[in-house]
């Protein structure tokens, strides 16, 4: 809300209001209009005074505001999945999942799926977390929770999701972006209906081997059995500070002191975004919650837009817990790493099409007679048509109805749905976008951004898009319906494209040298 | 008949391929570049070349040797042991110059263009004077000295180093016949023809400017080496257009040697010159560029305005343009982009060059 805030046209502000509006209608009590006070603030509400909406139109209103926050992708937007399991001592156990993100570091992909639908390895980024849940003995149920308006996309991977996994899966809409500890809390109820032992909460935008049974059994053998745990890993001194960082009790593994990205070195123990919890939680979110309300009711100076639901597990609630024998840090040494930008998908690609060897070694395409040379770790879609003369890998991931002619060479990349790859063409270290045409003789090339391979605790640096007005060299992707292409005298095309990173829509690339963005 | 090749030093404008080969044996075209004005010469009536060279080279001491034979006529070095600029070799090689009272060709050993030395030696004995330039039109003359001549009798009034304001458009081209009374003129000491002997004549009356017909260009950089390659191209395609190669797959005017192989669904030109014993696999997209002997060019590569030295191999989809220069003996390996390369012999790349830089 805050940052739809600091979109500065006035109508903006009354999308804002009346999401208010809307989200007092449905939770009576919970809204605080008067807080809207600023000068432009009154004036909307007289705006929307002297046009009375019904509640129905206001409702689409609040629509528009979503999706279009999500295009801005200002929003932090955040999507929970739930699951629930209960082995024998256990009776049952949901499984919740945080996804926040940002979405406007996955530009130009995010505008064409939503980021947790961004395949990895082949498949949806979720489902990464949603296999790992499935696997977890007695898991009841999952839930998934955003802010995201439900789409058709989201709907379909929900239901295939349900059918391959055989469990439930739901998806809960926030009203507003509610932080990582607010969502959970709003939804409480959803997640405690069945009683649940304890449950698990995710990030979406995390990679990682999902060590969620070894985390159950951790949480059986130390403390007390209703203790809550956080995952945590290793960084490097310099990197820590880009998380929320852990000091624990050595021999305990009790959590002593946490703090959410600190400027100052803290611990090289950092917060891995997924969590375990027992229902206690919720008191503990609750308590942030009263205080909350109470602290709004005190300060009449609040301008409207804070609000009591909006929790951050992180910083409202670890902080407050550490020390007190209740949090626990488990600390695994299987990978791990944020997909926060697109460049990072590549990286996190690599990590789970290595996993594959041991979990799912049939989603590795192998060298064969008749098709094409295969290098490394590749992923190829069934359906994608590649000739036998293109060499693919190491690291690849091919999406449906990907076409790739002859003499092809790919590595380092994800190939999307419906891309075509014509003769000749190299791609490095890029994301090639849904229907995409790159021409013959085509180069495209990213610069990879990796984490040092020399460190074993070096992880992926958050970048962003632009560093001081420039573009990052980074990976290339070529967005939504790029094409590259053709019209060349002599009909070939030979494009060279680096560290490109294109928004939208049917584009004819000629040729770009320096990292750019071509809108 | 007598000509002087002003072949100089060691080239450096041309490296990295002059590294390996002194500047006047390096191909252009599938010629050596000095062999362009020695047969242009001998088809003149020139029966003895006086090359001035300030650098002895075995190389081409024995390349010289070979050609006196072939072409039946005698090529002498005039070695300078200090560097004379223009005019002094002039002076170093009189006695060699002046045995039978004939005019003499002189040249840089830069220039490529249709030597038109007939017209040059029937133009200068009709006016009579000591000296003839022939001169060659440009489109921007103030970057360059240019010749103000009288359009009728060809004859030079003055000179004028970078014009300010339009003089006119025709420059030096590098190309002088001149009777022996010139070089009386000419000292043994470091001299400029251009700029101490030629005003002086021009004031006498006694010089002369002849316009070149067809194209014109100082080879002596890569990037003008592949400018005038093109302009060799196309005038090859007006004047013996079937010494160019025409196939599915060939663009525009292409000029390979018949020892090269050429592998299936390449696309190759316009301008390409292809040396002797070049492989070019399957696959591969080149145009603008010239491969020098020798050389291998893997599966899949994309060439524009490159020259690849000899014996050189490039990988399984790289891309090379924008001027890049390998020298002797270089490999590129698989995949790799270089933008506006220059690497020196006998190296291996395996990095990317995304920005114009020599590589050591």
């Amino acid at each position: 809300m805050t940052l739809c805030y600091g979109l500065v046209t006035s109508t903006q502000r009354i999308t804002c209001y009346l999401l208010l509006r809307w989200s007092r209608v449905t939770r009576p009590g919970r809204a605080n209009i008067s807080g809207c006070c600023s000068r432009e603030g009154r004036r909307c509400a007289r705006v929307l005074q002297q046009s009375e909406k019904r509640s129905s139109t206001i409702l689409s209103y609040a629509a528009t505001l979503q999706s279009c926050t999500w295009l801005c992708g200002s929003s932090s937007f955040q999507m929970k999945t739930g699951l629930s399991s209960g082995p024998e001592f256990w009776r049952s156990c949901a499984n919740t999942k945080t996804c926040s993100t940002g979405g406007t570091r996955f530009r130009p992909l995010s505008f064409e799926v939503p980021k947790p639908l961004f395949p990895v390895a082949g498949v949806p980024m979720l489902q990464h977390h949603i296999e790992a849940c499935a696997k977890v003995p007695n898991m009841k149920e999952i839930l998934l929770m955003g802010f995201y308006q439900p789409n058709e996309e989201l709907n379909r991977f929900l239901l295939n999701a349900q059918q391959e996994f055989k469990i439930s899966i739901r998806y809960l809409q926030e009203y507003a972006a509610l932080g990582t500890g607010g969502g959970i809390y709003h939804f409480r109820d959803q997640i405690v209906s069945g009683s649940p032992e304890a449950f698990f909460v995710m990030n979406a935008d995390v990679c990682s081997a999902f060590p969620l049974e070894e985390m159950l059994s951790f949480q059986k053998e130390h403390g007390e059995p209703n203790s809550f745990v956080i995952l945590g890993t290793t960084a490097n001194r310099k990197q820590s500070m880009n998380y929320g960082c852990i000091v624990e009790n050595e021999e305990t593994n009790e959590v002593l002191h946490y703090v959410e990205k600190p400027s100052t070195f803290v611990s090289d123990i950092i917060n891995c975004g997924i969590y375990l919890f027992s229902p206690d939680i919720f008191q503990h979110i609750g308590g942030v919650f009263q205080k909350n309300q109470e602290e709004m009711l005190l300060e009449e100076s609040t301008n409207g837009w804070h609000r009591a639901e909006a929790i951050r597990l992180e910083q409202d609630v670890f902080t407050a817990l550490a020390g007190q024998g209740k949090l626990y840090v488990y600390k695994t040494l299987g990978f791990w790493s944020q997909i926060k930008s697109a460049g990072s998908a590549i990286y996190a690609s690599r990590l789970y099409l290595n996993q594959y060897h041991k979990t799912h070694p049939e989603r590795l395409a192998t060298n064969k007679k008749g098709g094409p040379k295969i290098s490394g770790n590749v992923y190829i879609h069934p359906t994608a048509n590649i000739d036998p003369t293109a060499t693919l890998g190491p690291n690849v991931s091919i999406g449906t109805g990907v076409t790739i002619s002859a003499g092809v060479r790919v590595r380092e990349s994800i190939v999307l749905h419906g891309a075509n790859l014509q003769d000749h063409c190299c791609v490095l270290n890029s994301i090639v976008g849904w229907d995409s045409t790159v021409g013959k003789w085509a180069r495209v090339e990213g610069t990879p951004s990796d984490p040092n391979p020399n460190d074993p605790l070096a992880k992926m640096d958050s970048e962003t898009l632009f560093r001081e007005g420039k573009l990052t060299p980074s990976i290339t992707i070529l967005g939504v319906c790029t094409v590259l292409l053709l019209s060349c005298k002599v009909c070939f095309i030979m494009t060279l494209l680096r560290n490109v990173c294109m928004f939208l829509i049917i584009l004819v690339i000629t040729e770009i040298l320096c990292p750019q963005v071509v809108t | 008949m007598k000509a002087l090749i002003l072949v100089g030093g060691y080239g450096t404008r041309l490296r990295p391929l002059t590294l390996s080969v002194p500047k006047p044996l390096v191909e252009f075209c599938n010629k050596p570049i000095l062999l362009h004005q020695v047969e242009a010469l001998v088809t003149a009536g020139v029966d003895h070349v006086v090359l001035a060279v300030s650098y002895m080279s075995e190389l081409l001491e024995r390349e010289m040797k070979l050609q006196e034979q072939r072409l039946g006529i005698t090529i002498s070095l005039s070695h300078e042991k200090e560097p004379l600029g223009t005019a002094g070799p002039l002076a170093l090689a009189q006695e060699l110059l002046n045995v039978d009272n004939e005019p003499f060709f002189v040249l840089n050993s830069d220039v490529i263009c249709d030597f038109p030395f007939r017209d040059l030696l029937q133009f200068h004995r009709r006016h009579g004077g000591e000296g003839t330039i022939v001169v060659t039109r440009v489109e921007e003359p103030s970057k360059y000295g240019v010749v103000v001549y009288e359009a009728e009798s060809g004859r030079i009034c003055r000179f004028v180093e970078k014009p300010q304001v339009f003089v006119s458009n025709k420059i030096n081209a590098g190309i002088y016949i001149f009777n022996p009374r010139v070089l009386s003129r000419i000292q043994l000491r470091p001299t400029s023809v251009e700029k101490e002997i030629f005003p002086v004549m021009a004031e006498e009356q006694q010089l002369f400017a002849m316009e070149l017909q067809g194209f014109w260009m100082d080879i002596g950089q890569p990037k003008d080496f592949l400018t005038g390659m093109c302009m060799y191209l196309q005038s090859l395609r007006q004047h013996s257009p079937d010494r160019l190669h025409t196939a599915p797959g060939f663009i525009g005017n292409v000029l390979v040697d018949p020892t090269a192989v050429i592998g299936e669904n390449c696309s190759i030109g316009p301008n390409v010159v292809i040396g002797a014993g070049v492989v070019l696999e399957d696959g591969v997209r080149i145009k603008r560029c010239t491969v020098l002997c020798g050389s291998r060019l893997r599966s899949h590569c994309w060439l524009d305005s490159c020259i690849v030295g000899w014996s050189s191999s490039v990988g399984q989809w790289v891309r090379m343009e924008n001027a890049t220069v390998l020298g002797e003996d270089v490999i590129v390996n698989d995949e790799l982009y270089l933008n506006g390369a220059n690497v020196l012999p006998h190296k291996s790349i395996n990095e990317s060059v995304p920005e114009p830089r020599i590589i050591m």
